[in-house]
């Protein structure tokens, strides 16, 4: 593991039984395919790919929360974490093992509205972390959550109010606030915008670009929405079907898209600009199919306008076109 | 699919052995069963004629004065001399032949008194279920199509005083009012049909059967309408706030399409689920309404036998009423995924 | 000038609920001014767009237009909406139903929802040829068939029979299109079509109105969206609803080139772009959306502007023609 490097993930791969049975075994769905990818700290990587890409599962896996949705989840490959100098590996961690390591790697999920107890206060809601992993006393623990809430953007009456007594935007800080309380090393955001007016999205998007900075915090941000992605890291890698297809720094990576997939997906973001002439837009056919049923091959070729018959024959290498940009396709 | 169901109907095997065996051995422990009733029959016996004869004995406790043999021959009339899994399984092999022992108490064979009890029983619990669904289901969607108007809060008065007033309670009282004694002699005082039934004709017999139906079906279902109509109301209700609803009217269909047939095929999934279990409480019978109609059904029939120790009965009542509950869970569930096509089992 | 398909006048149309927002909850049921005095026109062959945030009263004013809104909690207290010259809101019942699914339809944010889920396709399909005047069975199959292939959905004839549980959300949304077609209405109401779907399948979906709108001749969409950019790309003309009001209306260039409310430009400096530079920080707009139960008197907006004046607490601006039919609500340029 390099020296610079806070997160490793080497040739992950994540399986779940599928509800089908063979004989004598479970049928295996592969969630997540040989996923490898590094970042260094205070690096930002944003994931980016349609819904059943296996961006949120690559997520989970690195804050260990796979196994408490399914115990017969199945993770191979490495997850390495480097903490002061000190390689370890979080794959498979047990439940146990993982309580030193949970405060340094924190999320937070999409729908704020679900993700917090509605029966907590939001002052609450942000100390409670601090009960479990520090030994803080009361008052510091006090002193600790005001500095959170007034890092976030919180007035000091938030404290006191319930989840459904804020807006989308607060409970969002708040979420934020939580996450932040532990003192982590990686954040992971999970869409944390997508179910925010227009007009919070960048409040919310300015305020992880100022705690990534203040806290010196790595952040890996999965969003459907290129442009985020595009205006708050400066990594991202592009996910489909399990498979990290494309990968390498955001302006290069946008600004040369290698693979078709990239491309389509870049060319699908509506733009608000008014043009006169409409724009040429590569639209893809289909839906992105199920896990279960993975074309041969690319995993892509089968909603592809360049797909020949190599891409069914065999799956494409990586390749790199220029420093630190990969891409896997045969074109 | 049907991989799922067989495996289900596989699965009450085991449950039926579990519910059978753990029956079987509390009835073993249970004070007062028959061996202590034979001894205390023949304890009193030997006191009396210990007295009668005017002997003077010391021993008043009579408890030395049954023979050793007498009470090996009680124990072997009842098959106590055996271990308990050997009795069961005696008592499974035998069932496997639809031989349930016979009766302590009517010294019959237990299958002819629990279906002589069970035909009746039957017949009410069928009736009740029908009617229950038959008025309950279209009442709660019209209460729900007319949410908060004067039938909804009249019918929901009327149907809660129902829920809040015992069954049995109920019965009693009605048979003040219209069973003769008072007041009217509209209904008989009880029974399941009059003595005279056989020498009636068709539509005399028809005209017995209902007069004898009426009340006591009204006292069975009482608490349950309720339940059902007011379970039928929300989930109509619900329904009608869901996103396709508000499609159903954009594409202009007619409110009675979209309540009738989008709406309330939706509003069936929760009612359907209840229906296997609440079948099989119906079957159940009722004590209480049983004693007041002075109806020979299944509920008095097993407080009777748990009352006399009659344990063949007891065991060949528990036979029939897990079987029925068990099947009952199956038909839920079967129709569960009949009426909602996302749900799929595997 | 075009012809005018739909007026709508001084539209108004509150809900009733207990709940106050941020404070404690209220005893009583208080009135939400969902939407207040809103008046617009849609022309014939135009795809009108209105783009707002929560609770601006952009998908309440598409529902009243057919009078869909819940009633409770829901009411239209004031208005009309003119269609072919005939007030909709007006209408019975049973009037009302001849343009619903006829000549005004309609597809919604979430197609999964929006499709009852114990029922085929082909059933819901069918029914919409069979309440609108007397079609046989078979000749409504028929039909449902060629809409749907029209709409795009692969194995029309085999996709029919299923329920919509099996069906992605794009086909989904394909089989809503298809039946929100079955009439040729001279209007369709898109609200937030593509929100619930992946870019690459909204650019489908987007792509599928383009292509039937030019099939189809005359008719017009109203599209509402909070995304801007469907706005560019689709719209001919721009509504801008905050807090229950028109803030601004303008052809889509002016919109863009030459965005007159604070709240318009502000919301385009704010969005990120894709493709377009920033440095560091994003611009914002502080502040949340106004609650519709908490409305501020003056300017709905003022809170949060940055021109924000005196008379703007106090007094609400009138929308007005600034350039031709370019229309701002804003005190800036009154006077």
């Amino acid at each position: 593991m390099k020296a610079e490097n806070i997160l490793e993930v080497k040739d992950l791969v994540i399986e779940y039984p599928s509800g089908r049975k063979k004989f004598l075994s479970r049928e295996r769905l592969r969630a997540v395919d040989r996923v490898s990818f590094n970042l260094p700290a205070g690096g930002s990587l944003g994931l980016a790919g349609e819904s059943g890409s296996g961006k949120s599962t690559v997520v989970k896996a690195i804050a260990n929360l796979l196994l408490f949705n399914n115990p017969e989840t199945k993770i191979r490959g490495e997850i390495l974490i480097n903490i002061a100098g000190k390689e370890i590996n979080l794959a498979n961690m047990s439940r146990s093992g993982m309580k030193k390591y949970r405060k340094l790697i924190q999320i937070i999920f999409q729908d704020s509205n679900s993700s917090l107890n509605p029966r907590f206060t939001a002052g609450k809601i942000i100390e409670e972390p601090l009960l479990y992993n520090t030994k803080l006393g009361k008052n510091e623990r006090a002193e600790r959550v005001n500095f959170l809430m007034e890092k976030t953007g919180l007035q000091e009456d938030v404290f006191f109010r319930y989840p459904h007594e804020l807006s989308g935007g607060q409970r969002q800080r708040v979420s934020i606030a939580r996450a932040l309380s532990t003192n982590p090393r990686i954040l992971i955001a999970d869409e944390p915008v997508s179910s925010l007016d227009v007009s919070v999205q960048g409040q919310i998007l300015n305020l992880f670009s100022d705690i990534q900075k203040e806290f010196n915090l790595t952040l890996i941000m999965i969003a459907h929405d290129l442009s985020i992605i595009e205006s708050v890291c400066s990594d991202v890698a592009i996910m489909y079907l399990g498979k990290i297809i494309e990968t390498g720094r955001t302006n290069r990576v946008f600004e040369n898209p290698a693979h078709p997939y990239t491309q389509a997906l870049i060319s699908s973001i509506p733009v608000p600009e008014y043009k006169s002439e409409k724009r040429e837009r590569i639209i893809l056919k289909g839906d992105i199919p199920s896990i279960m049923k993975k074309p041969s091959g690319c995993v892509f070729r089968s909603r592809c306008p360049k797909a020949a018959d190599i891409c069914s024959e065999k799956e494409p290498e990586e390749k790199e076109i220029t420093s630190g940009h990969y891409f896997s396709c045969f074109f | 699919m049907l991989r799922y169901f067989f495996r289900r109907i596989l699965l009450i095997v085991p449950t039926f052995i579990g519910i059978t065996f753990i029956t079987f051995l509390i009835l073993q422990f249970v004070p007062g069963g028959p061996l202590e009733r034979e001894m205390l029959k023949l304890q009193m016996g030997n006191v009396v004629s210990g007295s009668e004869s005017g002997a003077v004995g010391s021993n008043r406790t009579g408890m030395t004065n049954i023979p050793e043999s007498a009470l090996k021959e009680i124990r072997e009339f009842y098959g106590f001399d055996r271990p308990v899994p050997e009795r069961y399984l005696e008592w499974v092999l035998n069932l496997c032949r639809l031989n349930f022992g016979k009766s302590y108490a009517y010294s019959e064979p237990v299958i002819d008194v629990i279906t002589s009890r069970f035909s009746v029983s039957i017949y009410f619990g069928l009736i009740g279920f029908v009617l229950t669904y038959l008025i309950c289901v279209p009442l709660g969607v019209i209460k729900a199509a007319r949410s908060g108007s004067k039938f909804d809060l009249i019918s929901s008065i009327v149907v809660f005083l129902g829920y809040s007033t015992p069954g049995w309670a109920f019965g009693a009282l009605m048979l003040i009012f219209f069973g003769g004694g008072s007041f009217l002699n509209v209904f008989p005082l009880g029974g399941f049909r009059s003595d005279d039934f056989d020498n009636m004709n068709l539509f005399g017999q028809i005209y017995d059967q209902l007069r004898h139906t009426i009340l006591p079906v009204i006292s069975y279902l009482l608490g349950s309408f309720a339940t059902l109509t007011i379970l039928t109301k929300n989930s109509v209700i619900e329904n009608l706030n869901q996103d396709y609803i508000r499609t159903a009217y954009a594409k202009g269909l007619s409110k009675k399409r979209v309540i009738y047939v989008h709406a309330l095929r939706n509003s069936l999934i929760p009612i359907v689920t209840g229906l296997g279990q609440f079948l099989g409480i119906l079957l159940a019978g009722s004590i209480l309404i049983e004693k007041v109609f002075n109806i020979q059904g299944i509920g008095l029939l097993a407080y009777d036998s748990i009352i006399n120790r009659d344990y063949p009965v007891i065991m060949g009542l528990l036979v029939f009423q897990s079987l029925i509950l068990l099947t009952g869970n199956i038909i839920t569930d079967f129709l569960y995924a009949a009426v909602d096509p996302r749900v799929k089992y595997k | 000038m075009k012809n005018k398909i739909l007026e709508i006048k001084n539209l108004s149309t509150v809900f009733y609920a207990k709940h106050s927002g941020q404070g404690k909850e209220t005893k009583e049921l208080i009135p939400g001014k969902a939407v207040s005095g809103v008046s617009f026109d849609v022309y014939e062959d135009e795809v009108l767009g209105i783009v707002g945030e929560s609770g601006s009263g952009k998908s309440v004013t598409a529902y009243s237009i057919l009078n869909l809104i819940p009633n409770p909690p829901g009411k239209i207290v004031s208005g009309e909406i003119i269609y072919r010259g005939i007030d909709l809101l007006k209408l019975s019942s049973e009037e009302i139903r001849k343009y619903r699914g006829a000549e005004i339809s309609m597809i919604f944010q979430e197609p999964g929802t929006s499709l009852n889920p114990v029922m085929r396709i082909e059933e819901q399909m069918c029914e919409v040829f069979m309440s609108h005047g007397k079609t046989d069975r078979a000749e409504a199959l028929k039909k449902s068939i060629e809409l749907l292939k029209r709409a795009g959905l692969p194995d029309a004839e085999k996709r029919i029979k299923e329920y919509p549980s099996s069906l992605s959300g794009g086909m989904q949304q394909r089989v809503m299109i298809a039946m929100a077609l079955a009439f040729r209405p001279s209007l369709l109401i898109a609200d937030e079509p593509t929100t619930a779907l992946d870019v690459t399948v909204q650019a489908q979906i987007l792509d599928l109105m383009s292509d039937i709108k030019r099939e189809n001749g005359k008719s017009s969409i109203i599209m509402i969206t909070h995304n801007l950019g469907i706005i560019a790309e689709m719209c001919d003309r721009v509504l801008v609803m905050y807090g229950g009001k028109i803030q601004e209306s303008a052809n889509v260039k002016d919109l863009f080139e030459n965005p007159l409310h604070p709240y318009t430009s502000a919301m385009i400096k704010s969005i990120p772009c894709f493709g377009k530079k920033h440095e560091g920080r994003l611009n914002t707009i502080p502040g949340m959306v106004p609650d519709i139960f908490n409305l501020p008197p003056g300017c709905k907006f003022c809170n949060r502007c940055e021109f924000k004046k005196d008379i703007c607490e106090k007094k609400e601006p009138e929308l007005k023609e600034i350039s031709k039919e370019h229309f701002v609500r804003c005190h800036l340029y009154e006077g």
